[in-house]
C-alpha cells in the first residue's frame, strides 16, 4: 500500500553541514509517518518462543499501534493474532500473559479458538445473510518469522523477508547474544522491567561518547571503591575503542571488541569454571573467551524496536511523539550453572530498569533533550561528530567478524 | 512464636514512620543506618508481588554492598536523575504486626501513598510494604524492606529516589 507523505523529511536534514532539525523529534506528523513506515509496514520484534512454552500460552504485545496476541494453539503451533473481535473490534484478551484455549469477546460473546478460528456467535440463527460463514471471520492473523527463537511480525504484505531485514549483521548480533549459552539457547521467562520515558522514541543511546558524562556518578562510586582498595583510577574516556557502527537497514551497534580484553572477568569459583569449560567445549577456547569477555553482548540496536544489550532483550514501544516505553526482558542462558543466571538478574537490576544505576540517568538525558528539542527557536542541531573520521572498514580478520559496513564514529 | 499483642506497637510504628520520613527527605546516610548490614535486602518486586528473586527480575534487589553503592551514587552530585532531587511525602498507614518469628524478627505490614515531585511532574505511587525488624542494641533495625507497588507490572518512570 503506497501512502503519500505530506512531511518533507529531507527538508529536515542538512547532512552536508551535519545539521538535523528538531522537528524530527517533536513533530506528530513525523511520528505518525514512523509508526506507519517502520512499525506497520516492516518487521517488528514481538517476543521469544520460550515465553510461551506450553499449548495455550499467550503474551500480549504491540506492533506500532496494534495490540497483538502471541500465542500457541492447543496443538502447540505459534500464532500472532490481532487482539480484536471481528464484530465491533472489542479486545478479546485482557491480560499481559496467561493460558487460554479460547478467546471470547465479552461484549456479544463471539468466541475464537486459540488458533484464531471463529467457533461461536450467540443467537446466530437467521441473523445473518444466507452466505455468511464463520470461517470468513477468524481473528486476523499476522505474518510471522523467527530467527533462533526470536519472533518478528509484519502487518504488511511487502516481499521483504525477515532474513533480508536483519541482514548478516543483525543475525550475528542475535547469534552472539544466544551463544553466551553453551547450548546456544536462551530462556525468556524471568519477567521484565518496564520503563516510561517522556521523550521521543529515537533517543536510544548507542554512542560511547556520553558514558563518562551521563554516567559520571557510577565512575565516582567505582573510583571510591578502587581508592579504598588502593587500585588505579578508572581509565580515560570510555569512547576510546568504542565504535558506533552502521550495520545496514538502520541497525547499528556500539562495537567494543577492541576494549573487550578488559571486559567481564568471571569470578574464581567452581561454577564459573564449569561455565567456561562448557563454553570451551561448545565453541573452542578462542570464541568461548571472546563471548565471556563480551558478556555475550552485541550492544546492538535492531530497528525499529529491538535492542540486544546483555543480559537483556530490550523492546522499544513508541507511545506518542514525546513518550515511549522500554521493556527490559532479562534472558537466562540454557545449560549453565544457576549462579550464571542469577548474576544476570542482579546485573540488570543494578544497572537497568527504573531504579538501576545507569538507565535512570540516560532517561533524564533523553527527557532534557526533548525539553530542548520542543523549543522552536534555533531548531537546527549540530550532529556532525565523527563525520570527518568516518571509514568503511574491511573487518574480516577477527574471528568474530561482524562484517559491518560504515564506521560512524 | 510470640504473641503479636505483646509487642509495643507504637515503637514499631515509630520505626516505620521514621524510615519513611528519612526516605522522603533524601537523608541517605541516616536511612542507611537503619539497616542490619549482614542480611539487608531492599526488594521492590517487578510484575507481581512475590516470587523467587533468584528466578525472576526485580525493580530493586539490593543487598548491603549494593545499598551502599546506591547511596554513594545518590550523594555523588552526578546522579542526574536526582539532580534536582525529588521532593516526596508519603502517608504510611494500615500498620499491622503480622508475625513475630522464633528468631525475634518482627514482620510488619503497612500501606503507603507516596507523592513525588520532580521538576514539574508530580507522580503518585501506591504500595503495600513489609519490614522485617529486629533489635540492634537499644534500637530496632531492618533486615528487609519490600515494596509492592500496585503498578509494578506497568511502565514506570524513574524510581531513582528511595521508594
Amino acid at each position: 500500500m503506497q501512502t503519500q507523505s505530506t512531511v518533507d523529511v529531507h527538508g529536515l536534514l542538512r547532512l552536508d553541514e551535519g545539521l538535523v532539525h528538531s522537528d524530527v523529534y517533536t513533530s506528530p506528523e513525523i511520528f505518525d509517518l514512523e509508526i506507519r513506515k517502520l512499525f506497520h509496514e516492516g518487521w517488528v520484534f514481538i517476543g521469544h518462543e520460550t515465553e510461551i512454552p506450553n499449548p495455550g500460552d499467550y503474551v500480549l504485545r504491540t506492533i506500532g499501534k496494534q495490540s497483538v496476541i502471541m500465542n500457541r494453539d492447543s496443538r502447540g503451533k505459534l500464532h500472532l493474532l490481532l487482539n480484536r473481535c471481528r464484530h465491533r473490534a472489542n479486545s478479546v484478551c485482557q491480560y499481559s500473559e496467561g493460558n487460554a484455549a479460547k478467546f471470547q469477546c465479552s461484549y456479544h460473546g463471539w468466541t475464537y479458538q486459540n488458533s484464531g478460528e471463529l467457533v461461536g456467535i450467540p443467537y446466530q440463527e437467521g441473523a445473518y445473510p444466507a452466505d455468511f460463514s464463520m470461517k470468513d471471520y477468524p481473528l486476523v492473523s499476522v505474518r510471522m518469522e523467527t530467527y533462533r527463537g526470536f519472533i518478528w511480525g509484519n502487518l504488511s504484505d511487502s516481499d521483504v523477508s525477515l532474513d533480508s531485514h536483519l541482514g548478516e549483521n543483525g543475525k550475528k548480533a542475535v547469534d552472539l547474544f544466544c551463544d553466551a549459552s553453551p547450548e546456544g539457547e536462551i530462556l525468556v521467562r524471568q519477567g521484565c522491567n518496564k520503563t516510561r520515558i517522556y521523550a521521543n522514541w529515537k533517543f536510544q543511546g548507542g554512542d560511547g561518547y556520553h558514558t563518562p558524562f551521563t554516567h559520571q556518578a557510577n565512575f565516582a562510586v567505582m573510583r571510591a571503591k578502587r581508592a579504598g582498595r588502593k587500585q588505579s583510577l578508572v581509565r580515560g574516556s570510555m569512547e576510546e575503542g568504542w565504535i558506533s557502527r552502521d550495520m545496514g537497514n538502520g541497525h547499528y551497534c556500539l562495537d567494543s571488541r577492541s576494549v573487550q580484553t578488559q571486559g567481564v572477568r568471571l569470578p574464581d569459583s567452581p561454577w564459573a569454571k564449569k561455565y567456561r569449560d562448557s563454553m570451551v567445549q561448545a565453541y573452542g577456547p578462542e570464541r568461548a573467551d571472546f563471548i565471556i569477555r563480551a558478556n555475550g553482548n552485541p550492544h546492538s540496536i535492531l530497528m525499529p524496536n529491538l535492542q540486544l544489550l546483555s543480559p537483556d532483550i530490550r523492546v522499544i514501544k513508541p507511545i506518542a511523539v514525546d513518550v515511549f516505553d522500554v521493556y527490559f526482558y532479562c534472558a537466562f542462558l540454557k545449560g549453565v550453572p544457576d549462579e550464571v543466571n542469577e548474576m544476570r538478574l542482579r546485573d540488570t537490576e543494578d544497572r537497568m530498569g527504573p531504579a538501576g544505576s545507569i538507565n535512570p540517568d540516560d532517561v533524564d538525558m533523553f527527557e532534557r533533550n526533548q525539553f530542548g528539542m520542543q523549543q522552536t527557536a534555533s531548531p537546527w542541531k549540530y550532529m556532525a561528530r565523527g563525520m570527518t573520521r568516518q571509514t568503511i572498514d574491511d573487518d574480516h580478520r577477527t574471528p568474530e567478524a561482524y562484517r559491518m559496513g560504515n564506521t560512524l564514529i | 512464636m510470640d504473641d503479636c499483642d505483646s509487642v509495643d506497637t507504637r515503637r514499631i510504628e515509630a520505626f516505620v514512620f521514621r524510615e519513611a520520613r528519612l526516605a522522603d527527605e533524601n537523608r541517605y546516610d541516616e536511612w542507611l543506618s537503619l539497616w542490619h548490614e549482614e542480611d539487608a535486602v531492599y526488594w521492590v518486586p517487578a510484575n507481581k508481588d512475590d516470587y523467587d528473586p533468584r528466578r525472576h527480575v526485580s525493580i530493586i534487589y539490593d543487598r548491603w554492598e549494593r545499598l551502599q553503592a546506591r547511596v554513594d551514587r545518590l550523594k555523588s552530585g552526578a546522579a542526574w536523575s536526582q539532580e534536582p532531587q525529588s521532593r516526596m511525602r508519603r502517608i504510611v498507614s494500615n500498620v499491622e504486626i503480622d508475625e513475630i518469628r522464633a528468631d525475634g524478627v518482627i514482620v510488619v505490614r503497612s500501606n503507603f501513598v507516596l507523592g513525588e515531585l520532580r521538576r514539574e511532574l508530580q507522580t503518585v505511587y501506591f504500595a503495600a510494604q513489609e519490614h522485617h525488624l529486629r533489635p540492634a542494641g537499644k534500637d530496632l533495625k531492618m533486615s528487609l524492606k519490600k515494596v509492592m507497588l500496585i503498578n509494578n507490572n506497568e511502565p514506570l518512570h524513574n524510581l531513582s529516589f528511595l521508594v
